[in-house]
C-alpha cells in the first residue's frame, strides 16, 4: 500500500472536520424544528465515509448509508455536501430536488440514488455492480450500511449473487453496535459481521472504524480486488454513534438509557481526535492549520445553511412531471 | 222571474236572500259575518262595535272587535258604505252568522233596516273558507309535480342517460313510468315519450300514446293503496292539465252564477226540432247559446278580449268555442274545444251545422289545428252528463276573458207574482277574468242573455 | 405475414430488442431453458452474459434489475410467476416504482418485470394471480397485458424501449394461441386500446385472457345483442378515451378482469367511466372479476375465477 502524501492526510483530516461540522449543523437545525424530515447523526462514524470514499474514482458507484444523510460519503468522494442541507429543508436546490427531503442523488458522481428500506442497498448495489461488470470499464460500487442492514434477506441474496458472479462491489458495514434501540448482540447470530462473508466464500475484514487511515487502507484493498474482477468483499468497521439513532428519539438500549460511561469511553476515540493526534504527532498538522481548517469548515456550513434557507421550494407541478420518465 | 247574481264569496245564499242583494241599479251590499278564523273555531263573541249603526264606513275600516277563545280579532268593512248593525255586542254567535251589513246606498240601508231579521237569520250553510282551502290544496297537490319526486313523493329512479335526454326534450320525468329494473326510467322510455308527444302535437288523439306500463304495475301497492291502472300523464291529458292549471293560476277568475227560466226557450227549441226535416238539422240548446252569446258579446265587447302582455286586446272577431268531450276509455277522457269563427255573422242554422261538423270531426279524430284555435269566448255545457240541477265553476279557456257554463234544464218551483209554480230552470255560471272587467259587464251580459232567453223575440234584436 | 404462437411472439420480441440494443439483457431463474418458453433458445444466440440464469432470489434478481437499470442498462427480469411480484415487493413497488420520482427525475430505471399470470390450470392461490391492482396502486410502474400473439410481440418491444419500469404479465392459457405476425418490424405503443370486436349495444372491456371470454360471449349473443369488446392492452397508461367513446355509443358497460374484484381494475375503470360518462350510462357499470377470496386450485378453481357464462349473464342483465 503506497504511503499517503501529506496533502492526502491533511485532506482526510479536513474531511473529518467538515463532516462533523455539517453533522452539528443538521443536529442544530433538527432541534430547532427546521428540518423537513428526520436526521440520523453520523457523529462518531465520520472516519468510515471519509476514509472509504477517498479511494473511489469519480465514475465508481456509491451507495450511501443513512448516517449523516450522505455527508461523510460525499465529502470523501469529493462531492459538494451543500445540497444535502438544502434537501433537508425541502428546497429545490437539494440534491433530491426537495421532492422527499432526504434522498441523495448525483448521477455525474456515481450516486444513482438510495432506498428508504435498510438493506435494500445490497440488492441495488449488486445491480450497479452488475452494470459495472458488463460495461467492463473497471468501475466498482461501494455500498455502505449498518449492522441492521445485515439482518435483512436482501443482504444475503445480494452477497450470494455478487460472490457467485464476482460482481465488483465492496460492502462496508458500519457496526455501531445498535439498531434504533436494539443492540446488535441481541439480534445477530454471530459476534462479528465479517464472519458472514465466509458463508459466501468472500473476504471478510474487521476494521477499526474510528481510524480513518485504517478504513481507507482496508477499502482500498477491497476496491482493488473488485476492480481486478476478483469479486466482492465484506468490510466490518467497528464504530459507535455518539448521538441517538435519529434526532428526537430517546437514546436507549432496549428500553434503558444507553450507558453514558460507554459513550464517554468511545468518545475518547473520537475519529477527529484520533486523526488529529496522529497527524500532530507526525508533524503534519499544527495549531494554525487546525484552526484554519476549523474556521473554514465552520464558514462552509454557515454558507451551506444560508444557501439552503435562501433557496426556493420546488414547484408543485414538478411532481406531475416525475412520475414517469418520458 | 228575476235573475239572481251570486256575489263572489265563499258563502252559499238562498235564492230569497239574493234577491234582496241586487238593486235595480246593480248596487251591492256586503254582509258582515262571524268568520271561521281557525279549524276548530265554532263561534265568536262580538266584543264591541267600533263603528256606529248608520255610520258611513270606508273599505278596510275596523268596524267590529270579535272575541274567540284565544284572542280578539279586528273585523274590517269589506266595502265602503253605510253600516247596518244586526247583532248585539256581547252576544256570541256561530261562525257564519251575519251580524251586520254594509249598504252602498241609503236606499239599501233603509231596506235592510226595514227587515233586519231576514238578514240576521242567514247562517253559513256551505263551504267554509277553511274547507275551500283544503280543497284547493288537494287540487294543487294532484297537479303539482316536484323535481325528483312523483305524485306520491317517492324518489324517481332514472338512469343518468335517460335523465339527460329528458332534460333535453323538456319532458317532465315525474309523470313517466319506467320500464327498467325496479321501475327505472331508461333511455327507451324517454324515446317513446318523445315520439308520442310528437305524434299527438298536430292532431287530437295520438295514434299510440306512450303507455310504458309494465304488467306488474297493476295490483302493485303504491303509497298504501293498490293500483288499478296507470295512465301516463302525457299527450292530450297532459296538455289539458297544463292549460287548466295555467289558466287557474293566471286569471283572476270569478264565477258569477244565475238561473234562467227556460220556458220560452224550450218552446222555441222544440219548435225548431219539429222543423228538423225542413232545416235539415236538429237545433240544440248549445246552438242557441252560441247564437245568443255572439249577439250579447257584440254589445259587451270587453268580454270578447284577451290580456296580451300589458294590454287588453278587444277582438273584432267573435269566435265562439264550445267544449266537446272525447271519451277514450272508462278511465281516460279528453277534451277538445272546436271554434266557430265569426259566430256573430252566422245564422242559427249555419251555427248548428258548423257545430255538428266540428263535433263529428273531433270525435273521429280528424279535426284540424285551425279548427281548434282562435277562439275569443267559450261555452261549456255540462247538461249532457246529468239531468240533476247543478252548477259548475268553469275554468276560463285562456287567453280568453270569460267562459259560459250551461247546465241541465230542471223543473224547479219558483215564485211568480207571489205564487209558487213549476218552471224549467237552467242554472248557468259565468266565469270571468276580473283583471279584464269588473262586475258590471258580466251582469250586463247575463242580463242580455236573460232577456233573450225569457223573451226569444228579443233575439231578433 | 407469418404465424407464430403467443410465446414465440414474445420470444421474437426479446430477440429483436436484444439484437437492436446491447444494453438489453435478461436475468431470472431458469431463463436459459425457460419453463414458460418465452426466453427459450435466446442464450444460444446472445450468450450467458445476456441471458443470465440467476439464483432463487427474487430480492436480488429484481433489486439488481433496478440497480442495473439505474446504471445504464435495460434489464428484463423474469420472475417466472407474476405472483412473485409479492416476493420482491420492496424492489418493484417501492424501489422501481419510486426511483425516478424520489430522485427528482435525475435517474430513471428502464426495466421490464415479466411473469406468467392467471388461472385456468388449477395452479392455486400463489401461482394464479394477475396482480394488476398492486401495480396500478403504485404509480411509477407501467402495466401491460397482451391477449394475442400480435399484441404480445408489439407490446413487449414497447415495454423494453420504455424508459420506465414496466410490468408485463402474459397468460398461461394463451401460450399455444396462434396468430398472424407481420414480417416487418412493428411496435405497439403503450396506452393504445384495441377494439377487438365492434358492436352497438353493450361495451365489454376485458383484459388478458378475459378478452377471449368476452369475444366468446359476444359471438354467442350475436343474434340478440351487438357487443363491442375493447381490450385496453395496457392499464398504465390506460386508453380511457377509446373506452369512453364506446360507452357514449352503447350506454352499457361490462368490465371483465381476472384480478380480484375488490379494489381491482374493474372498480378503477368503472369509476373513471362514471366520472367521465355519467350522463351516457343507461345502466350501472357491471363487473365480472375473480371472487373476493384466495384463488382456489384444482377442481375448485372455476368457482373463483371468471368464465364466459358469467360474462354472458352480465351482458344480458344490462339489456332490459
Amino acid at each position: 500500500m503506497p504511503e499517503l502524501t501529506k496533502d492526502q492526510k491533511v485532506a482526510l483530516y479536513r474531511g473529518l472536520v467538515r463532516a462533523r461540522k455539517y453533522d452539528e449543523l443538521n443536529v442544530r437545525m433538527a432541534s430547532e424544528g427546521k428540518l423537513r424530515t428526520f436526521y440520523h447523526s453520523a457523529q462518531g462514524h465520520e472516519a468510515i465515509g471519509v476514509g472509504a470514499c477517498s479511494v473511489l474514482r469519480k465514475d465508481d458507484y456509491l451507495y450511501m448509508h443513512i448516517r449523516g444523510h450522505g455527508v461523510p460519503y460525499a465529502i470523501g468522494k469529493g462531492i459538494d455536501p451543500k445540497p444535502c442541507v438544502a434537501e433537508h429543508l425541502g428546497k429545490a436546490t437539494g440534491w433530491g430536488g426537495g421532492i422527499t427531503g432526504v434522498h441523495m442523488v448525483d448521477k455525474e458522481n456515481g450516486v444513482l440514488g438510495v432506498g428508504g428500506t435498510i438493506g435494500s442497498c445490497f440488492v441495488l448495489s449488486a445491480g450497479f455492480a452488475l452494470a459495472a461488470k458488463k460495461r467492463g470499464k473497471g468501475q466498482v460500487c461501494a455500498c455502505f450500511t449498518g449492522d441492521g442492514g445485515m439482518q435483512r434477506g436482501q443482504a444475503h441474496e445480494a452477497m450470494n449473487l455478487a460472490a457467485c458472479w464476482k460482481l465488483p462491489v465492496v460492502w462496508v458495514v458500519e457496526n455501531n453496535l445498535m439498531s434504533w434501540f436494539t443492540p446488535f448482540c441481541d439480534t445477530c447470530a454471530v459476534k462479528d459481521i465479517a464472519q458472514m462473508a465466509k458463508a459466501y466464500d468472500m473476504p471478510g475484514v474487521i476494521v477499526d472504524g474510528m481510524d480513518v487511515f485504517a478504513v481507507r487502507e482496508a477499502v482500498e484493498k477491497a476496491v482493488k480486488r473488485a476492480r481486478k474482477g476478483e469479486g466482492p468483499s465484506l468490510i466490518e468497521c467497528k464504530t459507535y454513534r455518539f448521538r441517538p439513532h435519529s434526532e428526537g428519539r430517546p437514546d436507549v438500549c432496549h428500553y434503558k438509557q444507553r450507558s453514558q460511561e460507554e459513550i464517554d469511553k468511545w468518545k475518547e476515540r473520537d475519529p477527529l481526535k484520533l486523526c488529529r493526534d496522529r497527524l500532530l504527532a507526525e508533524g503534519i498538522l499544527n495549531s494554525d492549520l487546525i484552526d484554519g481548517i476549523e474556521r473554514e469548515s465552520a464558514a462552509e456550513t454557515v454558507e451551506a445553511e444560508k444557501f439552503a434557507v435562501e433557496s426556493p421550494y420546488p414547484d408543485p407541478s414538478r411532481l406531475h412531471e416525475i412520475v414517469y420518465a418520458p | 222571474m228575476q235573475t239572481r247574481l251570486f256575489p263572489p264569496s265563499s258563502h252559499w245564499f238562498t235564492k230569497e236572500d239574493i234577491s234582496r242583494f241586487i238593486s235595480k241599479e246593480g248596487a251591492l251590499i256586503k254582509n258582515l259575518f262571524i268568520p271561521k278564523l281557525g279549524m276548530t273555531m265554532e263561534k265568536g263573541r262580538i266584543a264591541k262595535w267600533v263603528a256606529n249603526d248608520g255610520e258611513r264606513v270606508q273599505e278596510e275600516q275596523i268596524v267590529l272587535i270579535l272575541e274567540t277563545e284565544k284572542v280578539a280579532h279586528e273585523i274590517v268593512s269589506p266595502i265602503s258604505g253605510i253600516l247596518a248593525i244586526l247583532a248585539k255586542a256581547g252576544d256570541e254567535y256561530p261562525c257564519g252568522t251575519v251580524v251586520g251589513v254594509i249598504a252602498e246606498t241609503e236606499q239599501e240601508y233603509k231596506s235592510v233596516k226595514k227587515d233586519p231579521a231576514a238578514f240576521a237569520a242567514v247562517n253559513e250553510t256551505g263551504i267554509s273558507s277553511d274547507d275551500a282551502e283544503t280543497i284547493e290544496k288537494k287540487d294543487h297537490s294532484d297537479t303539482a309535480s316536484m323535481q325528483g319526486q312523483n305524485g306520491t313523493g317517492e324518489r324517481i329512479k332514472i338512469s343518468p342517460l335517460a335523465r339527460k335526454l329528458a332534460h333535453m326534450h323538456e319532458l317532465d320525468i315525474s309523470v313517466l313510468a319506467g320500464s327498467g329494473p325496479e321501475g327505472r326510467i331508461v333511455k327507451r322510455d324517454i324515446e317513446q315519450a318523445v315520439e308520442a308527444r310528437k305524434q299527438k302535437k298536430a292532431v287530437t288523439e295520438p295514434a299510440s300514446v306512450s303507455r310504458a306500463v309494465s304488467v306488474s304495475v297493476q295490483g302493485e301497492v303504491c303509497a298504501g293503496k293498490r293500483i288499478r291502472a296507470v295512465i301516463p300523464l302525457a299527450g292530450m291529458r297532459k296538455r289539458i292539465a297544463d292549460n287548466l292549471q295555467q289558466s287557474t293560476s293566471t286569471t283572476a277568475r270569478v264565477s258569477a252564477m244565475a238561473e234562467f227560466d227556460m220556458t220560452e226557450l224550450v218552446k222555441l227549441r222544440d219548435h225548431y226540432v219539429s222543423k228538423a226535416q225542413i232545416l235539415g238539422l236538429k237545433i240544440t240548446y248549445t246552438d242557441l247559446f252560441i247564437y245568443m252569446a255572439a249577439k250579447a258579446l257584440k254589445l259587451v265587447p270587453i268580454i270578447n278580449s284577451s290580456i296580451i302582455g300589458d294590454e287588453i286586446k278587444l277582438w273584432e272577431d267573435i269566435n265562439i268555442g264550445f267544449a266537446v268531450s272525447v271519451m277514450k276509455s272508462e278511465e281516460e277522457s279528453g277534451l277538445l274545444v272546436p271554434v266557430i269563427r265569426n259566430a256573430d255573422q252566422l245564422t242559427l242554422r249555419q251555427i248548428s251545422k258548423a257545430r255538428k261538423d266540428l263535433v263529428d270531426k273531433a270525435r273521429a279524430g280528424t279535426i284540424s289545428l285551425d279548427e281548434l284555435t282562435g277562439g275569443t269566448f267559450t261555452i261549456t255545457n255540462t247538461g249532457t252528463f246529468t239531468s240533476l240541477w247543478h252548477i259548475q265553476t268553469p275554468i276560463i279557456n285562456q287567453p280568453e276573458a270569460a267562459i259560459l257554463g250551461t247546465s241541465s234544464i230542471v223543473n224547479r218551483p219558483v215564485v211568480i207574482n207571489g205564487e209558487i209554480t213549476i218552471r224549467p230552470i237552467m242554472p248557468i255560471s259565468f266565469a270571468f277574468d276580473h283583471r279584464v272587467m269588473d262586475g258590471a259587464p258580466p251582469a250586463q251580459f247575463i242580463g242580455l242573455l236573460q232577456q233573450m232567453i225569457e223573451d226569444p223575440w228579443m233575439i231578433l234584436m | 405475414m407469418k404465424i407464430l404462437n403467443y410465446w414465440q411472439a414474445i420470444n421474437e420480441a426479446f430477440a429483436e430488442e436484444m439484437d437492436r440494443d446491447d444494453t438489453v439483457f435478461i436475468i431470472g431463474e431458469n431463463v436459459q431453458e425457460s419453463p414458460f418458453m418465452i426466453t427459450h433458445g435466446l442464450v444460444e444466440r446472445f450468450g450467458a452474459d445476456r441471458v443470465m440464469d440467476a439464483p432463487l432470489s427474487e430480492l436480488v434478481n429484481a433489486g439488481a434489475t433496478v440497480g442495473a437499470a439505474c446504471a445504464g442498462y435495460r434489464p428484463i427480469c423474469d420472475l417466472t410467476f407474476a405472483d412473485f411480484i409479492y416476493c420482491a415487493a420492496d424492489e418493484i413497488l417501492l424501489k422501481a416504482a419510486q426511483q425516478y420520482f424520489a430522485h427528482n427525475g435525475q435517474v430513471n430505471a428502464p426495466c421490464v418485470f415479466v411473469g406468467v399470470a392467471g388461472g385456468g390450470f388449477g395452479t392455486g392461490p400463489e401461482h394464479s394471480h394477475v396482480p394488476s391492482a398492486m401495480i396500478l396502486n403504485n404509480p411509477g410502474l407501467k402495466l401491460v397485458l397482451p391477449s394475442t400473439p400480435y399484441d404480445a410481440k408489439g407490446l413487449m418491444k414497447a415495454a423494453i424501449r420504455d424508459n420506465n419500469p414496466v410490468c408485463y404479465f402474459f397468460h398461461k392459457k394463451l401460450m399455444g394461441m396462434t396468430g398472424e405476425i407481420p414480417e416487418e418490424e412493428y411496435v405497439i405503443p403503450l396506452g393504445q386500446a384495441d377494439i377487438k370486436r365492434k358492436g352497438t349495444d353493450v361495451t365489454v372491456i376485458a383484459t388478458l385472457y378475459m378478452v377471449h371470454h368476452a369475444l366468446a360471449a359476444a359471438e354467442k349473443l350475436k343474434d340478440e345483442i351487438s357487443v363491442e369488446v375493447i381490450d385496453p392492452r395496457s392499464l398504465e397508461p390506460l386508453d380511457i378515451d377509446t373506452i369512453i367513446g364506446s360507452v357514449k355509443k352503447t350506454n352499457r358497460v361490462v368490465i371483465v378482469d381476472e384480478d380480484t374484484e375488490r379494489c381491482g381494475v374493474a372498480a378503477e375503470i368503472g369509476q373513471q367511466i362514471m366520472e367521465q360518462a355519467f350522463d351516457y350510462l343507461d345502466a350501472p357499470v357491471v363487473r365480472v372479476c375473480a371472487k373476493n377470496m384466495p384463488i382456489a386450485g384444482a377442481a375448485m378453481e372455476k368457482y373463483t375465477i371468471p368464465n364466459a357464462d358469467q360474462v354472458i349473464s352480465a351482458i344480458k342483465s344490462l339489456v332490459y
